[in-house]
């Protein structure tokens, strides 16, 4: 093999351009191999991270009037709302061509009663603007305008040390009269006056608000009828002697009970997935300790909880600890962003059943707190369509193993915040396409939200593609090359072969002899091209992790900067591997291997006197 | 002493479009301190018989012998190794070898070490008239002759006793063909050495021990040289 070797180093030309078209070839091959594996791995993680959902929301049938009366105005204001025809179950989501990964689901929330625990107070300083009490006249009068009442009693809320307050049927066009010396019972909410007429020195008047009523309803959205309901226009009512014996003095009594309540309650959010949940998609919300709920948890229905950061620190929780959770209503209107928000409250739901009393406990349970949740949102002017509210507890749908079904408390259609499901990444043409074809899209609308993923992915596999050809360039040109190295080196040295043969060698002498030395460049040449293309790799791939965050940024929904940081460093590659570049040498020289072995082979049978002797006889 | 014979050898050239009987029915044999030459028209079949004599082709009817001992025992490779040098008309040396690793490269198939394949090949580049000098150059630096010199250097430099040289002169003027026959019969006359030369040459034939005729595959051997 010595004289193989010094054999080639005498042709130092030939040796030397081999040895650069070789490396330069192998180093190409390796660049494009690297960024190729690269874009794969990258669009595999990303696969990992991005979730696609899509929220649903049911369209109103029309636009229903409400007139409400303005005391102040001395008219009627119009308010509209939407309105349904019916309220649509969510299998109608279940149409040809809707493949889902999770869902769809639409959620209820429910109202936990809080055991040993305290709720975090609310950001807005004057959050409690509900008193319920019971108030006289200060003279005989008709409340069309702000009229001062002493307060008798203060049933519910914080009157705070007042004895008086003004008060006015606001809403009411045409109200009864109040005696004075007489009683009366109202749940007020406060407001600013309006009255040009009327100069209240704190500058609120009492408006009559809440009322003993029912809201529930069946499974299937139906508002059931209570003998508690107060009649239409009628917000307060006298209190006479054994008032509170009386059906409607208990259902005030209930009133007064439930609004007391209300401090007292959990929010509890049941899901199938994390993923479902837009805020955990949009990574408003994210893990700050322990872990989300597992998929095998979410579907064996463990009692796994997650819980927000700042309820976990004002009752000192920790991953591990145990949260009792007595559920004793559903809302499947609203979320719990809308009700217990964190600058803002709307009670707008009766926590009495039919019978008028507060819903009794349907299921109760231990749940372990396996990760606690930062939430970052929601943005104030978007609370009331945030699934998450204040305090709010994430638990499996599938661990609340009782029906909640005479415990619904408010029934509504299908709201963004509310419906969801997840299909998969890449999917959302086709399921549109699908969803539009139904014919669903007349009654529902959809959107889409799949954190950039489509554009990212566009990206990283038109780079996957270049990446590709560099690749198939770079292999075709090293094969190319080591072909003409074996022409030179193997194919035109038959007539060696032969003197070697002449001379007494072995076959498998000849065999080492050519190939040892072909070996030997070829092992140079591809090790230093393997070399210098993982560093032009490892090179080009350090810039583009330091870019990533541009695409991130520019194309990935997720608000914050946190999240985006979150989405580079996890979609950021290791180096391209040794491994790499240990198996494109290794593909390399076994192809170099093989193929001179069949060369030197064809070499070895022709007859040795034919190329020696001048003559062929 | 019988050193190298052939039987009944047939050899027959095999195309993928035609079948050439090569030789027929040859016998022949050849004895050490013996200078022969094998004589006859071009495609008569002398260089064939010379390949088949080196173990380079295989008969497919009879056998050649080293001693008593048939070549099939042997095996070929060693035989080329052991029993028998090739000197070529065209020199065949490796161009870019020089001189001096030329003659040693037969050394070092059989593993000889460099320090002493280096002193053999001094010696025997030598005893064919290279000046020292001419070691470190590379084959394409010197003349016709001397590239023949280097090439029965090297051929000395195996312990082969039987030398085949192909049209030995072919390629040589008068003078460097005499300088080379002149080696090849020395070697014949001082060392025992086995010469048997194909050659178009009829001089040379003349200064030949034993002269064999081919004809048409056909060998005999002539009594007397021409």
């Amino acid at each position: 093999m010595g004289n193989s070797i010094k054999q080639l180093f005498r042709t130092p030309f030939k040796l030397v351009l081999f040895l650069i078209l070789l490396a330069a070839g192998t180093a190409l091959l390796m660049v494009g191999a690297a960024l190729w594996m690269k874009s794969a791995q990258q669009l595999k993680k990303m696969e990992e991270i991005f979730t696609t959902i899509g929220t649903v929301t049911q369209k109103e049938t029309q636009t229903a009037t409400y007139d409400q009366w303005d005391a102040a105005l001395q008219e009627y204001v119009h308010w509209t709302y939407p309105a349904y025809d019916t309220v649509l179950p969510e299998s109608v989501l279940e149409f040809e061509g809707a493949e889902y990964l999770k869902g769809p689901e639409k959620r209820p929330y429910y109202g936990a009663l809080l055991q040993d625990c305290e709720r975090t107070p609310i950001n807005a300083e004057e959050y409690n603007f509900y008193l319920i009490i019971e108030f006289s006249p200060v003279e005989d009068c008709i409340p069309t305008q702000p009229v001062l009442v002493d307060i008798k009693k203060v049933l519910w809320g914080d009157a705070r040390g007042s004895k008086t307050l003004w008060f006015c049927d606001h809403f009411t066009e045409n109200p009864a009269p109040l005696e004075a010396g007489k009683t009366y019972i109202a749940g007020l909410q406060y407001q600013a006056n309006t009255h040009p007429d009327v100069q209240i020195p704190s500058g609120l008047e009492f408006t009559p608000w809440l009322r003993p009523e029912s809201t529930q309803t069946d499974g299937q959205g139906v508002r059931l009828d209570s003998d508690m309901n107060m009649p239409d226009g009628v917000r307060w009512e006298e209190v006479t002697d054994g008032f509170y014996e009386t059906a409607r003095g208990k259902g005030w009594l209930s009133l007064v009970e439930r609004q007391a309540l209300f401090e007292d309650i959990l929010p509890v959010l049941p899901t199938e997935s994390c993923s479902l949940l837009p805020s955990f998609h949009k990574r408003e919300a994210t893990v700050s300790a322990g872990r989300e709920i597992s998929e095998e948890e979410f579907q064996s229905g463990a009692l796994a909880c997650m819980v927000p950061e700042d309820f976990a620190k004002h009752n000192s929780l920790e991953v591990g600890d145990s949260l009792q959770l007595p559920l004793f209503f559903a809302n499947y209107r609203t979320s719990p962003g809308f009700t217990f928000g964190y600058n803002f409250g709307a009670i707008d739901f009766s926590l009495a059943n039919t019978q008028g009393d507060v819903y009794p406990v349907f299921w109760d349970a231990a749940y372990e707190i396996v990760g606690i949740y930062r939430y970052q949102g929601p943005n104030p002017d978007q609370a009331h369509i945030s699934e998450l509210g204040r305090d709010t507890v994430i638990i499996p749908s599938k661990s609340v193993q009782a029906s909640d079904e005479q415990n619904i408390a408010d029934f509504g259609p299908m709201l963004a915040y509310t419906t969801s499901f997840q299909i998969p990444n890449g999917s959302v043409a086709a399921f549109d396409s699908a969803f539009q074809k139904s014919g669903a899209g007349e009654f529902l609308e959809i959107s889409y939200d799949d954190n950039g993923y489509e554009q990212i992915a566009e990206n990283l596999r038109q780079t996957g593609s270049i990446a590709a050809l560099l690749c198939m360039a770079g292999m075709l040109s090293a094969m190319i090359i080591i072909l003409l190295l074996l022409y030179f080196f193997i194919v035109k040295q038959k007539k060696r072969t032969a003197i070697e043969r002449g001379l007494g060698m072995s076959r498998r002498q000849c065999r080492v002899s050519l190939i040892g030395g072909i070996m030997g460049l070829a092992v140079v040449a591809v090790v230093l091209g393997s070399g210098v293309g993982l560093l032009a790799a490892n090179q080009m791939e350090s810039l583009g992790n330091e870019q990533e965050s541009a695409y991130s940024t520019e194309f990935s929904s997720w608000v914050t900067e946190e999240a985006n940081g979150d989405l580079a460093s996890r979609l950021a590659t290791e180096g391209a591997a040794l491994p790499l570049a240990a198996g494109i040498s290794a593909f390399l020289l076994l192809f170099t291997l093989t193929l001179s072995v069949i060369l030197v082979n064809r070499n070895l049978k022709t007859e040795p006197i034919l190329l020696l002797s001048q003559r062929e006889e | 002493m019988e050193m190298l014979s052939a039987k009944n050898v047939d050899y027959i050239y095999q195309s993928k479009y035609q079948k050439v009987q090569a030789l027929k029915d040859v016998s022949c044999s050849f004895e050490a301190g013996t200078f022969y030459a094998i004589i006859g028209h071009s495609g008569s079949g002398k260089t064939t018989l010379l390949s088949v004599l080196a173990g380079l082709g295989t008969p497919v009817r009879g056998s050649v012998y080293v001693g008593e001992t048939p070549l099939d025992e042997i095996g070929q490779e060693r035989h080329r190794r052991e029993n028998v040098s090739l000197i070529y008309q065209g020199f065949h040396l490796f161009p870019t070898l020089t001189v001096l690793e030329n003659v040693m490269y037969p050394m070092q198939i059989v593993k000889r070490s460099q320090k002493e394949a280096a002193a053999r090949a001094r010696e025997l580049l030598a005893s064919v008239g290279l000046k020292k000098e001419q070691e470190k150059k590379f084959p394409a630096m010197l003349s016709g002759g001397e590239q023949q010199r280097v090439a029965i250097a090297r051929a000395l430099s195996s312990s082969a006793k039987v030398i085949l040289a192909d049209e030995p002169t072919g390629n040589l003027d008068t003078e460097n063909g005499k300088v080379v026959i002149g080696l090849l019969k020395q070697l014949v006359a001082e060392k025992n050495y086995c010469v048997i030369v194909v050659t178009h040459d009829l001089d040379i034939a003349a200064q030949a021990d034993v002269v064999y005729r081919m004809t048409d595959g056909k060998l005999d051997r002539e009594e007397r040289a021409v």
